[in-house]
């Protein structure tokens, strides 16, 4: 016969939701990362000093590279944190580690 | 402008020790929580009670090198420094939606107490246990000793300049105001941290954070009044400079590229993974109550992130339009302090409410990272290696003198100051990222690592990065990345962790391929429900049929 944890691997739901949170982190970082150091590459290297524009003292490629996506990234952490993720059981504690050879 | 500027009163110096006695209070406060449980648990893990505002605001990489090291930065290279700074945005999610919740599940099931018990447990070895452990106490004594400098700086400068001749008169070239800060600020730390443990420095931190708020909101309310709006302070700044100072990659008088393409693109793997793979980031993780804590610490900590770095760019980009050449760069911010606050009433006293920000910045780090080293030399060598049956007294004064051993190795490092605050927050931080993200993932997530992976991914993350730094040392400076000797060599443009993540994550994955599975009933019983492990429970019939 077989045992249960070789047939039935019940994968605990906080593994599973987890994990799938920790893609999802993993992704919006990418996101983030594309975009940022993507749009900077662009308008903020080699750039021409006679074309750069401020709005309220903050370089162009500033405002829409670094602080715009920054607004998102806090939205997108309020919607991560109230809707994405859920809240579970993290499960009984344990005796501390080792203390049966202590 | 003169080097030697200092506030006239004491008032600068009696916030800060208001500020010094608070912190005190607090780990006395923390000292009676933790004396409610046991020893171990409560002084090394708050007895896991982390609510979400000191989670949040305390799990970071926020360090002396928030308010030394990346304004002296954003004033010596200009707007650029937004661009190496901008990964913040993304911090929070990475820091606590990667690894979080099983981190702090991990831990309850395993009883884990420490980072290197957590590992040690999840791969059933005591060598990856040890490993981590000396893995952690190198990069955070690294880490840590640069930090005093940064608190012995705040209080020099904030000291009077009524009482400033009298100590340099009998000094010489000795720089005795440096090395009095240098006692105050290693007795004040030392003390509170002892008095309360992990708790203590939770909670002060949580209280300086807040402090970091307040004064940096103050600073740059004052500095854009000062210089009449952030738009005369940009354009001013960049007068005193060149065009360079609002280009990437930075202004630079002597042809230097600060921030190359491939190095903005490495700093987001160093601030996302630098926080997420910190062994202090990873404690703190563990001991959170639960998983609503988590929730609510990934949105406060980005409102947290955004109201902190933003500002603190605009500062030093006025500091540079008020002060075009300032030699010792890493004061900035106390100088903007002092400048900004010089003839307010009271100003010497805002000015010191100002100042308290980077010292409680310090003092965070430096509080956070001696228990960590203390927790890692008592527990996870002394009474796992040399006295098994340590009883609870002798542990506790252990860690006591463990303290104190490493705040006065602290000081005899600094009697000669390190220099290059931040290029050691950003190694320590990136190497200690491609030490530990590898592995703290595959022990949350991947039923099949095993201990010689995790300890591989350890190795490799952590070798490659210091090999790097140690033929960056000695090469020629590419003229490339901050002006600093301690650098490391940047592999086809980019940062060592990029490196030593890469090297890890293919260690750790080959060599757990290669050696034997781990034992099914460890993982089972660390990634499977609970009541499906417990043996004298039957699976239920759903899953028996």
């Amino acid at each position: 016969m077989l045992t249960p944890e070789k047939t039935f691997p019940q994968e605990d739901p906080v593994v599973r939701n987890a994990r799938r949170e920790a893609i999802v982190s993993v992704l919006i970082w990418f996101l983030a990362m594309a975009y940022t150091v993507g749009y900077c590459w662009l308008f903020a290297y080699g750039r021409d000093p006679a074309t750069m524009r401020f709005y309220a003292g903050i370089p162009d490629w500033v405002l829409w590279g670094i602080i715009a996506p920054w607004l998102v990234c806090l939205v997108v952490s309020w919607w991560f944190a109230y809707v994405f993720m859920t809240d579970e059981p993290l499960g009984a504690e344990a005796p501390p580690a080792g203390d049966d050879e202590l | 402008m003169a080097e030697e500027w200092r506030p006239e009163g004491f008032g600068a110096i009696a916030a800060l020790g208001v500020f010094i006695v608070a912190s005190i209070w607090l780990g006395a406060l923390a000292q009676r929580a933790v004396s409610k449980g046991s020893f171990l648990q409560g002084y090394f893990l708050g007895n896991r009670g982390l609510g979400a505002w000191a989670l949040a605001l305390t799990a970071t990489v926020q360090s002396g090198g928030t308010f030394m090291g990346f304004p002296s930065l954003v004033y010596s290279y200009g707007w650029v420094v937004a661009l190496w700074i901008a990964s913040y945005m993304v911090v929070p999610i990475t820091g606590f939606g990667v690894l979080a919740k099983r981190f702090s599940q991990l831990s309850r099931r395993t009883g884990a107490i420490t980072v290197p018990d957590l590992f040690r447990e999840r791969f059933n070895s005591p060598a990856v246990g040890l490993v981590s452990s000396l893995l952690i106490m190198f990069f955070m004594c690294f880490m840590m000793v640069a930090q005093f400098k940064a608190g012995a700086s705040v209080i020099k400068v904030a000291w009077p300049q009524e009482a400033t001749p009298t100590l340099t008169a009998t000094g010489g070239d000795i720089d005795w105001l440096f090395y009095l800060g240098l006692a105050v600020f290693t007795v004040t730390v030392v003390s509170y941290t002892m008095i309360g443990g992990f708790l203590a420095a939770v909670w002060t931190d949580l209280f300086q954070s807040v402090m970091m708020f307040i004064g940096v909101a103050f600073l740059l309310g004052l500095a854009l009044w000062r210089l009449g709006g952030l738009d005369e302070a940009s354009l001013r700044a960049v007068e005193n400079t060149g065009p360079g100072f609002a280009q990437a990659p930075g202004f630079s008088p002597d042809g230097r590229e600060f921030l190359t393409p491939g190095l903005a693109l490495s700093f987001f793997f160093v601030w996302s993974f630098g926080g997420m793979g910190s062994p202090a980031t990873l404690v703190r993780l563990m001991a959170c109550k639960d998983t609503q804590t988590i929730r609510r610490s990934v949105f406060l900590l980005a409102a947290y992130n955004m109201m902190i770095y933003l500002p603190l760019i605009m500062i030093c980009v006025a500091a540079r339009a008020v002060f075009p050449d300032v030699e010792k760069s890493d004061e900035i911010i106390p100088r903007m302090a002092l400048w900004t606050t010089q003839d307010l009433w009271g100003g010497s006293l805002l000015a010191g409410l100002v100042l308290a920000a980077p010292f409680g910045a310090v003092m965070a780090t430096v509080s956070s990272y001696l228990v960590v080293i203390a927790s890692g030399l008592v527990r996870d060598v002394y009474q796992r290696f040399f006295h098994h049956d340590a009883g609870q007294r002798e542990i506790q004064y252990l860690t006591y003198a463990t303290m104190a051993a490493v705040g006065l190795v602290a000081v005899l490092a600094n009697l000669r100051p390190v220099a290059y605050l931040q290029a050691i927050v950003v190694f320590c931080g990136s190497s200690g990222a491609a030490a530990f993200v590898v592995p703290a993932v595959m022990a949350a997530f991947w039923r099949r690592a095993t201990a010689a992976g995790a300890l591989a991914a350890m190795l490799a993350g952590s070798g490659v990065a210091l090999i790097l730094l140690i033929v960056g040392s000695q090469m020629e400076d590419p003229l490339v990345g901050p002006a600093t000797s301690f650098r490391s060599y940047y592999l086809f443009g980019l940062e060592p962790i990029v490196w030593g993540l890469l090297a890890s994550l293919l260690a750790g994955v080959l060599v757990s391929l290669c050696t034997t599975p781990p034992d099914p009933k460890l993982v089972s019983r660390l990634f499977d429900v609970e009541d499906f492990n417990t043996p004298e429970k039957t699976p239920s019939p759903t899953l028996a049929s």
